[in-house]
């Protein structure tokens, strides 16, 4: 679904990515994990063309980056960037329905067929009775829950999201990665998030990147790639790393 | 109450403040006696009433309504593009005139009056006029290319580039009225604001404007609710980020800078506007373009007529809005705070 060959991307003259190669398969849920400035936001903006790479290659469904229509790539491909935080107080509902923007055409101003889609995002996401909410209203985990309902409005394959479990506690962080894992389960929606939470990562996903200093450091099963010597090379600690049923990483210094 | 009910609100009170208008002024015309001239230039239906003084048709067909539909105009024009720039740069602060449009307008006008201080003639006015004009794109226009960064223009720079134009068009403008107007009352009045010189002629202009902006305004209100989220979530729900906002800003200057050269610096009409009908309406563009583009003509109207009637002269038409609009806007504050 993504392949990302070579790709270098510079910000003010120096590369943060410096030849990134990742392939995401259909159906797959992957995390991205790594120290802070890896490169791990960068990547995914990279994969959304709102950077545009130096050099190298990122292919949605086998199709160039730069031959998408920004519309049609969003029929796609669905982005729940980093701390989202809207101008104005809009509804829950309202904010799902920005969802079906990409299937509306230029001139229409309301989606006739796009009720059915915001009510299942809704539903997937717990929100049916909050709808008419503010957003503003809502608590932290519930506002995060609704920026995931927008981009399931989109009806797309492919979900990209940026730390979503950014300043949540715990039992927020697992329902919001559990609703993902849910919607790749039953849907096969192909999922890329950028995660921090190492315990997190590895319960929840299949496939997991550690990306160090501009590049790709290992990519594969949670199980292979995650060992005292990889997260200890990567994030520049000593871990202990316990294999039970959760694999959990115990810091050690 | 729903939002098709406060439209019809809106309707309602344009109209009505539309007639008082046109009854307040040195002469007092009774509101049917208006009703009556109105009608009488309905073809076929209307004839004119006999019992009337002779010169009130005059007054109201030649004087009166140009004025009216000027601050109409003016006021639609000011609120859709505060509006707009306030969902495009996701900030409930922004107005029009803070990106240099106004600047640039009176900037151009002080120049061209300065160039034609002993001139007279019907095409002195419209010299000053498309001078004004022509300041106002330009310093919207340096603003955008001296932002821009590669190929994408991000907002703060926009604002600050705006911000900074204002200031130094501002003190230049100043700075030419102090040396070489000899009486700067005139002057004032002009740069202020109003609308009661206005006739036919400059309705002409602004009208095809102001018709033709708000039908795009509403088009790219899909695209202003998405960019209220942020630009990363706009270009995610499939918006050409920057082809919408070169679209968008292009439409809300061009509404804003067709009101300086004719009316002036109406300050504070595109700021509060927006802010009043999102309170009743809700952030939604969809309702809030056109709601703010309804609310913001009766708005300036009712304005207006104070303005020529609270004294013997007229008063600037921009001091108006800011003195009533910033009590206006302080009690809205109080409400909401107790209504917590």
């Amino acid at each position: 679904m993504i392949e990302v060959e070579d790709l270098r991307c510079a910000y003010n003259g120096s590369d943060v990515l410096k030849g990134v190669d990742l392939e995401v398969e259909e159906g797959t849920f992957m995390g991205l994990l790594g120290p802070n400035g890896c490169g791990k936001t960068t990547l995914l903006r990279c994969i959304t063309g709102s950077l545009r790479p130096r050099r190298g290659s990122v292919r949605i469904m086998g199709r160039e980056i730069s031959g998408w229509g920004r519309k049609e790539l969003s029929r796609k491909l669905s982005i729940v960037p980093q701390d989202t935080s809207p101008g104005f107080d809009f509804s829950v509902e309202e904010v799902v329905a920005m969802g079906r923007y990409p299937h509306m055409g230029r001139f229409q101003l309301t989606d006739p067929d796009g009720g059915a889609s915001v009510n299942r995002a809704l539903r997937w996401t717990g929100l049916s009775e909050l709808r008419s909410k503010k957003i503003s209203m809502l608590s932290g985990g519930e506002r995060q829950r609704a920026f995931i309902a927008r981009a399931f409005a989109q009806d797309a394959d492919i979900l990209l999201m940026d730390e979503p479990t950014k300043n949540l506690d715990i039992r927020h962080s697992m329902d919001i990665m559990s609703l993902v894992r849910k919607k790749n389960g039953k849907e096969g929606l192909t999922i890329l998030a950028v995660l921090h939470d190492l315990d997190l990562s590895v319960r929840f996903c299949d496939k997991v990147a550690l990306m160090k200093d501009g590049k790709v450091y290992d990519i594969g099963p949670v199980r292979k790639v995650i060992n005292e010597d990889s997260v200890g090379d990567v994030f520049d600690i000593d871990v202990k790393v316990h294999r039970g049923k959760h694999m959990h990483i115990e810091v050690l210094g | 109450m729903n939002r098709r009910g406060i439209i019809l609100i809106g309707v309602l009170l344009l109209a009505t403040s539309s007639l008082l208008a046109l009854s307040v002024g040195t002469a007092r015309i009774p509101l049917d006696s208006i009703a009556g001239i109105l009608i009488s230039r309905v073809p076929f239906i209307g004839s004119l009433p006999e019992s009337q003084p002779s010169g009130w048709e005059t007054i109201v067909m030649d004087i009166r309504l140009p004025v009216v539909i000027m601050a109409m105009l003016a006021g639609a024009a000011l609120s859709a593009s505060g509006a707009s720039l306030q969902g495009l740069f996701k900030n409930p602060l922004v107005d029009p005139f803070i990106i240099g449009i106004s600047a640039g307008g009176a900037f151009g006008w002080v120049l061209a009056l300065i160039v034609t201080i002993d001139s007279t003639g019907w095409w002195v006015q419209w010299f000053r006029a498309s001078l004004s004009f022509a300041g106002a794109i330009t310093a919207v226009t340096a603003a955008y290319l001296i932002a821009r960064t590669g190929s994408r223009v991000p907002v703060t720079n926009l604002l600050l580039a705006g911000v900074a134009i204002s200031a130094s068009l501002t003190a230049a403008t100043q700075f030419g009225i102090y040396l070489l107007v000899e009486d700067p009352r005139p002057v004032m009045i002009s740069l202020l604001g109003t609308c009661s010189n206005s006739r036919w002629g400059e309705i002409l202009v602004v009208a095809p404007v102001v018709l033709i902006s708000l039908p795009a305004l509403i088009f790219l209100s899909r695209d202003l609710n998405a960019f209220s989220m942020g630009e990363e979530e706009a270009r995610g729900v499939g918006v050409n980020v920057e082809r919408s906002k070169f679209l968008i800003l292009a439409v809300a200057s061009l509404l804003a800078a067709v009101t300086v050269p004719f009316c002036g610096m109406i300050g504070f009409v595109g700021l509060m506007v927006p802010h009043m009908v999102r309170r009743f309406m809700g952030p939604d563009h969809r309702w809030l373009i056109p709601g703010s583009f309804l609310f913001g003509s009766s708005f300036l109207i009712l304005c207006d007529m104070f303005s020529r009637s609270i004294m013997d002269r007229i008063v600037p038409l921009g001091m108006v809005t800011g003195f009533l609009g910033g009590l206006f806007f302080l009690y809205l504050i109080a409400a909401g705070r107790r209504s917590g």
